[in-house]
């Protein structure tokens, strides 16, 4: 027995010391792309002069709408969309990480999306940024009492655990700068640069699609919130390329926000319905279904810019 | 809780030291703590289901004394309420809806409505693993193997035992029981191989089972797009990562309970070197297919009726095999298949031909006869997974018509390195280091010298660690 765990006392330690060291050496490898740490730099650093507006939204918005552009409304914007990031995220999100840091913005834009409320679509967790938040954040998350990953939690932050086969090729990296250069990076807002053979033109169906209440109420919970702190929110669903509008005239959750921006008086500029244009029909707007080119993402901006003013 | 997570490597070493340090000078003391952990393990999944499992433990047990009765009559009836009662459990939890719907199904197409209430409740993990560990046991005590178990901590700890309790291997009282009944002593040697054999499972695991599902899943979800040799190629990832998964999840249990001196039935032998289907039987999830050979094709006459009947058995088995992977008609095709490949070698009388030896025993490689063996049993089993994988018989027929059709109208595809393509850089190192393991699959082959030894050691702990927060569940908790 004390041969045995001496074994393994020693192998532990010698894969500690070697883990350790390969998250020195590897930390500047990272798989993820680099434009979330940007915009969580913003949370911390506020390196943006005059921020007076956010985003919220999923990869629809962070690739649909520059900041940039939405100055003409007289508001300056810094978008916090982020990659599959729902309800349940920023019901969590906006409380634990970005209000201890920064004050209630004065204006709001949610990107809403048709499959929102599904708890298997928007999937992302402030866990799954766990790399990128402060010591302190990360240690107040981690030892919360609330439902919070720990797993997740020390995944996210180790680079070995987080992205340990993407360090080991390179290509990895590469291919995430290419597909978000971040040298075009405004304000949270990031270009998708898909390759054509990857890019989906098929909607998601909504039989595939369950809303869950939970997910309702926590939406319902956060607008609830903004606007007792006197934000002025806007509701968007950003252009599709979709033929078949009667996807978005069913879906059970924009009924939902329907609902909700009639009983707070929110207004709900849904560019899938009923402000469907030719600009839904042109495919060099869409790298594709559901994210907008580089090119529509100028267009639709300052379309959306005047709307707001 | 799964195996690889954060959450084991605490709680394996923690029961470990409380059974060794702790609990070690009484063998009760040492089967009341890992019942204690094996429930706690339970629970961590769902404390709700853990009182089911503790009410199926609870009749098993009670019914394995009335099955022991002098009285035949009287041991029948409680054989038959256990039967009853394991395979009510498993009817309500797994097979109440999709029988309703057929069913309803079939009435419409007569004409007749019906509005069946669904159930639509989880099902619990494990179920079909320790609803067979009690069925075995009431079942070894009816036929005088077995003489049912005073103790019920013993008893309680053969069917929850933690390391077999959610995916097997699913052990048999004659084998397990009396190691539980018995003194354990620390044996360096056996805690040695169970740590290599967890760290082996992982590797399968988390590395190439896990690395392979990304390929596999996208393939599957995008299979209307793809050409006939990506189709291939999902297939081939599927084959490995179910087998990875699975033989993977296996060794990990066979290496925690070596660590507290049990010893289990090997579950895989290197399947996909079988030379034939019968082979592949005797190696792909073993302790199932035993188990239904023994509890299933044996009472209900085997081979020893007749052509006709050892037909209907094999067909039987098969069937039912599909049915206990899941409800749902593509895993009743996916047990067709393999009756209907298995069947030409029983009529033949050919079945039995590989039975003792592994191939290329004596030599390095095989002849041209036997990797011809593999490769065409590799083949067989692969279209089948590929009716295992699909969500519907339908987009399995419609996965194998377009490969088979996009590959002989295309052929020239070949010429460019399809999509996933990737996948073999995992499969090949797996293939070549079982091939070199095949002779004992519980003995891994090691470098003698000790830094070679703890250099191949640290390869794959880092390969598992870096591959660690991509890991998906075990496939086989689904059933």
């Amino acid at each position: 027995m004390r041969s045995f765990l001496e074994k393994i006392f020693l192998f532990v330690l010698i894969t500690a010391m070697l883990f350790t060291l390969a998250e020195i050496l590897f930390a500047r490898y990272n798989g993820e792309p680099r434009h979330y740490a940007l915009q969580y730099r913003e949370i911390y650093d506020h390196t943006q002069q005059s921020i007076n507006g956010i985003i919220l939204g999923s990869s629809h918005s962070t690739h649909a709408l520059r900041p940039s552009l939405l100055d003409s409304a007289g508001i300056r914007f810094y978008n916090y969309s982020f990659v599959a990031a729902g309800p349940r995220f920023y019901s969590r999100w906006f409380k634990d990480v970005y209000l201890k840091h920064n004050e209630y913005p004065e204006y709001v834009i949610y990107a809403v999306d048709y499959f929102m409320f599904d708890r298997n679509r928007l999937t992302r967790q402030p866990e799954d940024d766990a790399e990128y938040l402060s010591s302190q954040d990360y240690f107040s998350m981690f030892f919360s009492a609330g439902n919070t990953n720990r797993e997740k939690m020390i995944l996210s932050r180790s680079v070995i655990f987080r992205g340990g086969k993407k360090f080991l090729l390179p290509e990895f990296n590469e291919l995430n700068s290419k597909i978000y250069p971040v040298q075009e990076y405004d304000r949270g807002f990031i270009p998708y640069d898909l390759p054509p053979n990857s890019a989906i033109w098929q909607p998601l169906p909504l039989s595939a699609i369950k809303d869950d209440d939970q997910l309702k109420d926590d939406f319902e919970n956060l607008i609830k919130d903004l606007k007792a702190h006197k934000a002025k929110i806007w509701f968007v669903s950003t252009p599709e390329y979709v033929a078949d509008t009667s996807i978005y005239k069913k879906a059970g959750a924009f009924q939902f926000v329907d609902a909700i921006a009639g009983k707070y008086s929110i207004p709900f500029y849904n560019f899938n319905t009923g402000l469907r244009s030719s600009f839904n029909d042109s495919i060099k707007n869409f790298c594709d279904w559901e994210h907008l080119s580089r090119e529509g993402s100028t267009i639709f901006s300052r379309r959306f810019a005047g709307l707001l003013q | 809780m799964l195996f690889n997570s954060f959450g084991y490597f605490f709680f394996l070493p923690v029961v470990f030291t409380l059974y060794w340090f702790v609990c070690n000078r009484s063998r009760r003391a040492q089967n009341s703590l890992m019942l204690l952990a094996s429930y706690f393990f339970y629970g961590w999944w769902s404390y709700k289901f853990l009182g089911l499992l503790v009410l199926s433990t609870l009749l098993d047990y009670l019914y394995g004394f009335g099955v022991n009765a002098p009285n035949k009559r009287k041991a029948k009836i409680f054989l038959w309420l256990s039967i009853v009662n394991n395979l009510g459990i498993l009817a309500v939890f797994k097979y109440y809806d999709f029988f309703a719907i057929e069913v309803t199904r079939g009435f419409q197409q007569l004409g007749i409505q019906l509005n069946p209430v669904l159930l639509e409740v989880v099902l619990p993990i494990g179920i079909s693993f320790y609803t067979f560990h009690g069925l075995s046991y009431v079942f070894d005590i009816y036929r005088g193997k077995q003489q049912p178990v005073r103790n019920i901590i013993d008893y309680g700890l053969f069917v929850a035992f933690f390391p077999l309790l959610v995916a097997g291997p699913i052990e048999r009282a004659h084998h397990l029981l009396p190691q539980i009944q018995s003194s354990r002593l620390f044996s360096y040697q056996q805690a040695i191989q169970g740590c290599r054999l967890i760290l082996w499972g992982m590797f399968k695991k988390v590395v190439i089972a896990d690395s392979l599902a990304t390929v596999a899943n996208d393939i599957f979800a995008n299979s209307s797009h793809a050409n006939g040799y990506t189709l291939v190629i999902g297939a081939i990832a599927f084959a490995f990562q179910i087998y990875g998964d699975f033989s993977g999840y296996s060794d990990i249990a066979i290496g925690s309970a070596k660590l507290f001196g049990f010893e289990i039935f090997s579950n895989f032998r290197f399947p996909y070197f079988s030379r034939d289907i019968a082979e592949f039987w005797r190696r792909w999830h073993i302790s199932l297919t035993s188990w239904f050979r023994d509890y299933v094709y044996i009472p209900v006459g085997g081979s020893r009726n007749g052509r006709v009947k050892t037909v209907r058995n094999i067909f039987l088995i098969f069937l039912l095999s599909g049915l206990w992977h899941g409800a749902s008609w593509n895993f009743i095709v996916w047990g067709f298949i393999h009756a209907c490949a298995f069947m030409p070698l029983l009529l033949l009388n050919r079945n039995r031909q590989y039975t003792l030896d592994v191939v290329a025993e004596k030599r390095s490689f095989p002849t041209l006869k036997e990797f011809s063996g593999m490769l065409l049993t590799f083949c067989i089993v692969t279209v089948a997974w590929i009716f295992f994988r699909a969500q519907g018989v339908a987009q399995a027929w419609n996965y194998i018509g377009r490969m088979f059709s996009d590959i002989i109208n295309n052929p020239g595809q070949l010429l460019t390195v399809p999509k996933g393509a990737t996948i073999f850089i995992y499969i090949v190192p797996l293939l070549l280091l079982d091939w070199k393991f095949r002779r004992n699959e519980r003995q891994l082959l090691v470098p003698g010298n000790v830094l070679a030894r703890w250099g191949v050691y640290l390869v794959f702990t880092f390969l598992v660690l870096i591959h660690f927060g991509s890991q998906k569940q075990f496939i086989y908790f689904q059933f």
